[in-house]
């Protein structure tokens, strides 16, 4: 569950203020969508979330299953059960896809206090994972996402994510740069994950991502704030009419 | 009229050469030998130690860096080397070469096809020539000319491939004196040769060394080097290698650089054949007050020759990384294609990069390129790492490895790059898992 309480937050650069109090609360089990328009706060959201330094958090709180992460490392939030799927994930020249894979997977057991996986072990879990998204061990081989088209970048979050199994997924923009076939596959790769265990916020510009990933809840976050709430109809509505309607209603 | 203004020289200065008076007559060679070391110490008197006014050394300014000159290490016939623990080769099958404060002790397990005469029986029988008096910049080949007694003069025979590397290990026991080595090798003709240079000495000890290796690769040869300066960290190390290259000759050099407190490592390139090929690299790993200065000289002469250059530096601490690279092309070296790069990341506020890229082309027809960066990690890898669970030593220490990796690309598959991983992992484990 996670847990999102008055949050307050700016660029600490700057101190632009972009989050100007954001209320949500996701129960464990549903998938929470986050619509709105560019500039609302949507990507910010997601990075205070996960723990980027770029951000400060002046008021609020945000509970992940209870605990409060505000205080943790970004590494610590990720142990702790939380999972990003970067809008635009990283290529980092130099580092061995699988070398990165294991590195995450082991930091996640031992926080845990289980023991690291075999090679044995831990071949057999990623081959299945992988072949779950068309992720070819070609791909594994070569340096974390270089050379990787948009879409195998995207799968490569979600098969990280199911490599973590977290108990809240937050995805930015998953569907950013994805064909309709690429946004199927990655789409599958969530529904997959889904459960009674585990929470999803799912952040888009666009409608037709919910239409493959069917939220419980819909949320429309403008100018740091949300400002309206409702069922997977409410997206629907916006992709009809657009945010400004819904904008004028909150104001 | 040339005002020449009196210099007042140096503590150190004066060291070098009240050393040489009194052991100029004992150091081997025959005439025309000792008139070179005197030519040498000759142009040293005018010019002393090479100082900040001098382009070519104007980031390590040896009269300021270096204010004492220890005793000269005794010459052949003063008594026995002293004993010290000589590690075993890297790569378990190398031959090894072994040199302690400048005298060479023993030469184990050479392969055939390669033979080796001591350098001092070479410099007494006059097969070997230390060279004239040269230009102030080159004060380490100077300084090592004046005194050097030993080290080897080492051949490879003509269409010899040598497939067992060869290691030179050059270590002091740690008494601090100043010693100096000079090992000549001639690769000749289509002959291959893999060398692994060691230079090394405990910590704590304020040795003093200087190491001039000259490797001359004839018509198709090729050579494969790694040069490792490990020194202790109170010490200081003068290094300079020069390569020599015929034509379709194939010439690596990895140079790995973690030690000492004061280093400058040189390397001097010449093509005089075409067709040849250069692929030279460094990775630089320095840390608390350390001051590491690789310098470069590539001279294309001659047409169609190929270069690359490729330098990674990390810098933490209070220390201090030089790169000088210049690349030169005559007019005559047409289609010279070279392509340098110096990358480095500083890894503290107070970390210090000095970068000096230079081309200098006089052909009109060539490929020729430089680049270089330096910054701080990059904050967005990093977050990445730490999003999915990887903890910041973690996460450095992943960055790191994959940056300074790429110095290492020259030897892809090849026994000298897991050389080049280990002595990464070692220093990366020691330093970079602090912060």
């Amino acid at each position: 569950m996670l847990e999102i309480k008055n949050l307050h937050a700016r660029i600490a650069d700057d101190g632009t203020e972009i989050l100007r109090g954001v209320d949500l609360t996701i129960p464990t089990g549903e998938v929470h969508a986050i619509m709105g328009p560019n500039g609302s706060g949507k990507s910010t959201l997601s990075y205070v979330i996960a723990g980027k330094e770029d951000y400060e958090v002046t008021e609020g709180e945000i509970l992940l299953d209870g605990e409060n992460i505000l205080e943790m490392d970004a590494h610590e939030r990720a142990n702790a059960g939380l999972f990003l799927a970067f809008q635009y994930p990283i290529e980092i020249p130099g580092v061995a896809t699988m070398t990165f894979l294991r590195t995450a997977l082991n930091a996640n057991r031992k926080a845990r206090g289980q023991e690291e996986l075999s090679t044995p072990d831990f071949m057999r879990v990623v081959k299945e994972k992988a072949a779950e998204l068309n992720i070819s061990m070609d791909m594994l081989k070569r340096p974390l996402n270089v050379g990787f088209s948009g879409g195998e970048k995207k799968r490569n979050e979600i098969m990280q994510m199911a490599l973590l199994e977290p108990s809240v997924g937050v995805l930015d923009e998953t569907d950013s740069g994805l064909d309709i076939d690429a946004l199927k596959v990655v789409a599958d790769g969530v529904n997959a994950l889904r459960g009674a265990d585990r929470s999803f916020l799912v952040i888009t510009h666009y409608q037709r991502l919910l239409n493959h990933i069917v939220p419980d809840v819909v949320h429309v976050l403008s100018n740091g704030r949300i400002i309206k709430t409702g069922n997977k109809d409410l997206a629907l509505e916006l992709e009809a009419k657009g945010y400004a309607d819904i904008i004028a209603e909150a104001a | 009229m040339n005002m020449e203004l009196k210099r007042i020289r140096t503590e150190a200065e004066t060291a070098v050469l009240e050393a040489f008076i009194d052991a100029q007559e004992t150091l081997p060679g025959k005439s025309e030998t000792l008139s070179d070391r005197r030519q040498r110490m000759a142009l040293f008197e005018q010019q002393g130690l090479p100082h900040r006014r001098v382009e070519e050394w104007k980031y390590t300014d040896l009269r300021t860096l270096m204010r004492t000159i220890a005793p000269l290490a005794p010459s052949l016939g003063e008594g026995q080397a002293p004993e010290t623990d000589v590690p075993a080769p890297l790569l378990e099958d190398a031959a090894q070469i072994v040199v302690i404060d400048g005298r060479l002790v023993r030469a184990d397990n050479l392969p055939q096809g390669v033979t080796l005469t001591p350098l001092r029986d070479a410099l007494a029988e006059g097969s070997i020539s230390l060279g004239g008096a040269t230009t102030p910049d080159r004060a380490i080949d100077a300084l090592n000319a004046a005194f050097v007694s030993d080290g080897a003069a080492l051949t490879v025979e003509k269409g010899g491939k040598v497939e067992t590397p060869i290691e030179i290990v050059s270590l002091r026991s740690g008494v601090e004196e100043m010693s100096h080595m000079r090992v000549e090798v001639s690769v000749g003709e289509g002959a291959s040769a893999k060398i692994v240079e060691r230079h090394i000495s405990p910590d704590g000890a304020e040795t003093q060394s200087s190491a001039v290796t000259r490797y001359a690769v004839a018509d198709d040869a090729s050579i494969d080097l790694i040069r490792f300066q490990m020194e202790g960290n109170a010490a200081t190390h003068l290094g300079e290698t020069v390569l020599d290259l015929s034509g379709k000759s194939h010439a690596k050099l990895l140079h790995i650089v973690a030690g000492a407190k004061l280093s400058r490592s040189e390397t001097r390139v010449t093509f005089n054949g075409e067709e040849s090929r250069l692929d030279v690299a460094g990775i630089t790993m320095v840390a608390d007050r350390q001051h590491a200065d690789l310098t470069l000289y590539v001279d294309h002469l001659v047409p169609f020759g190929d270069s690359t250059e490729t330098f990674k530096s990390v810098i933490d601490d209070r220390a201090r990384a030089v790169f000088q690279g210049k690349i030169v092309v005559a007019q005559d070296a047409q289609k010279t294609d070279a392509q340098m790069s110096t990358n480095a990341l500083l890894l503290s506020e107070a970390a210090d990069m000095i970068a000096k890229p230079e081309l200098e082309i006089f052909a009109d027809d060539v490929s020729c390129a430089h680049g270089a960066t330096c910054g701080e990690m990059d904050e967005d890898l990093l977050f990445y790492l730490l999003a999915r669970g990887i903890p910041h030593n973690e996460a450095r220490r992943l960055l790191l490895q994959a940056f300074l990796s790429e110095g290492a690309e020259l030897y892809d598959d090849h026994p000298f790059q897991s050389l080049a991983f280990d002595a990464i992992d070692r220093w990366l484990e020691e330093h970079a898992a602090r912060g």
